[in-house]
């Protein structure tokens, strides 16, 4: 302490700021305590700084990094969950779609059966109808040729009765068509 | 002596020692509470504010959301001193090693930079780096032990004619480490000292803050990050367990 | 030289020992040149490996500037803690 004072005791500007309690460097029992204090000041910086600063930093940094993590995943488990849940849903509409075309199909396959078997049935109905109707007509034919030839030999043999002469009694004359409806029989008419 | 006196401009006085201010006994010696151990109380208390608020802001964060503001900062300054130890040891030991290299750092870039408070940084003192520098070394030797087992000695004698030199070798690394760092800050506190004596005071208020940017930001920055750096290569010289 | 004491004349030597001890200084400047250039050489072809290169050339730098040191040291203690003044008596 002293040499230095004394070294620089030329300059009178930095003579006056040298006091006596002023030094740079020494090896000796300050020096040791020096070492000491600051070893020991270091230590506890090193523990306080652990327990107030790094270590509950990176507390939560890790736990923000769990949570993004956990969300992270979560999201693509929800993602591949919902790529099976649409490929599912794709395959059951394709499946539905198929359902629907074989229901439809097959509906209008029952369609057309029915179709036929309603048209089978009309056209039976229609032709029992028409072959009834025929026999009726025909019926009918009959009927009227057999009252046109009752009405005819009626009308002949009123005329037969005049031509006669009035004499005929009503049984002769029922006697006398039945005569003639009997010898000129279908044939004859016919003809 | 009265040489100086032709001139009316006031001087700076010229202060770069260390000054007592208190003495105490220290194992029947009388040593002095210096201005380093005050500064070294001001770095702490700094650094203790820094971390009691950054643990007040933690406490109150909610880890379902993103960080903002000075959470973001404390966030960004843990990761980047885990970064360091585990890029300086790899990733196994760095975790381990991560919260003493960040006190470490915190301490070394806050005490250089304590230069611009006014203060005279604690690293300027050689008793300071000093013990640095052997906590360093029982680090360095811890992990030796540990992961070398007695190789960490019988490497010493390999070839037996080089181990005083090994042995040297061992010895300088903290002695290199402290002067290292005790011989930047101080060239930067004694250059700056004296330039504050070597130029009027009305000037002082302006220009050397271009010095206090190279001597005290630049440099000081540079030395924590070396000093850190140091201490992580030499640790993790010691985790190769081959050959 | 009638006047000057053992003291004065130990103090002369020891500011021109300190004087000639920060003639370390040349070496580490040299070595931190070379790294230097040599940094900015690997960035120059190896842009990307840019912060490798720096912690990397300033570790080296601060590993060469060792001697320079030990030299600034030895000056402080010529200074500062000079130990031949203590031999006198």
């Amino acid at each position: 302490m002293n040499t230095f004072y004394e070294l620089f005791s030329f300059n009178v500007t930095v003579m006056a700021a040298q006091t006596d309690e002023s030094w740079i460097f020494g090896l000796d029992w300050q020096f040791l305590a020096d070492a000491l204090i600051l070893a020991a000041a270091m230590l506890v910086l090193f523990a306080l700084l652990s327990f107030l600063l790094f270590n509950p930093a990176r507390a939560l940094m890790k736990a923000r990094q769990d949570k993004i993590d956990a969300d992270i995943k979560k999201a693509r488990e929800d993602k591949e969950e919902a790529v099976k849940l649409r490929e599912q849903y794709n395959s059951k509409m394709a499946l539905a779609d198929k359902e629907a075309d074989e229901l439809l199909s097959e509906a209008r396959k029952k369609a057309l059966k029915r179709e036929a078997e309603i048209t089978g049935e009309a056209k039976t109905e229609a032709d029992r109808i028409i072959k009834r109707a025929n026999k009726e007509a025909q019926l009918e034919v009959l009927r009227v040729q057999d009252d046109m030839k009752k009405e005819m030999i009626q009308v002949a043999s009123v005329m037969a009765g005049k031509f006669v002469g009035n004499s005929l009694t009503d049984e002769e004359q029922q006697a006398l068509v039945d005569q003639t409806l009997k010898e000129m029989g279908d044939d004859t008419w016919q003809a | 002596m009265e040489s100086l006196a032709l001139t009316s401009v006031t001087f700076c006085e010229v202060d770069f020692g260390i000054h007592n201010y208190k003495d105490f006994s220290f194992f029947g010696h009388q040593v002095y509470i210096t201005s380093t151990h005050i500064a070294i109380g001001i770095v702490m208390a700094i650094i203790l504010i820094f971390a009691i608020a950054a643990n007040i802001a933690i406490r109150r964060a909610d880890p379902e959301k993103a960080p903002t503001g000075f959470l973001n900062v404390v966030e960004f300054m843990v990761q980047a001193i885990d970064n360091m130890a585990e890029g300086g040891m790899g990733a196994e030991h760095g975790g381990r090693y991560a919260n003493y290299l960040g006190s470490l750092f915190m301490f070394l870039v806050v005490s250089n930079l304590s230069g611009l408070l006014g203060l005279r940084p604690p690293t300027a003192d050689y008793g300071t780096t000093f013990a640095l520098a052997i906590i360093t070394f029982v680090l360095i030797h811890y992990a030796g032990f540990k992961y070398q087992k007695l190789k960490h000695i019988t490497s010493l004698f390999d070839p037996i004619l080089l181990s005083p030199i090994n042995i040297i070798g061992e010895i300088a690394t903290p002695i290199s480490m402290s002067l290292r760092l005790f011989g930047n800050i101080l060239s930067g506190t004694v250059l700056m000292g004296l330039i504050y004596g070597l130029i009027p005071k009305i000037l002082t208020i302006a220009w050397p803050g271009v010095l206090h940017i190279y001597f005290d930001i630049f440099s000081g920055c540079i030395q924590a990050y070396v000093f850190v750096m140091l201490t992580m290569v030499f640790i993790s010289q010691n985790f190769e367990t081959e050959e | 030289m009638v006047n000057i004491t053992n003291e004065g004349l130990v103090l002369a030597g020891s500011a021109i020992g300190a004087g000639l001890a920060m003639i370390a200084g040349i070496g580490p400047g040299i070595g931190q040149g070379i790294a230097a250039g040599q940094g900015a050489a690997a960035v120059g072809r190896n842009p990307g490996a840019k912060g490798t290169i720096m912690s990397t050339m300033l570790l080296g730098q601060a590993v060469a500037e060792t001697t320079g040191l030990y030299g600034f040291a030895v000056a402080i203690i010529l200074l500062y803690a000079n130990p031949l003044i203590g031999k006198l008596k």
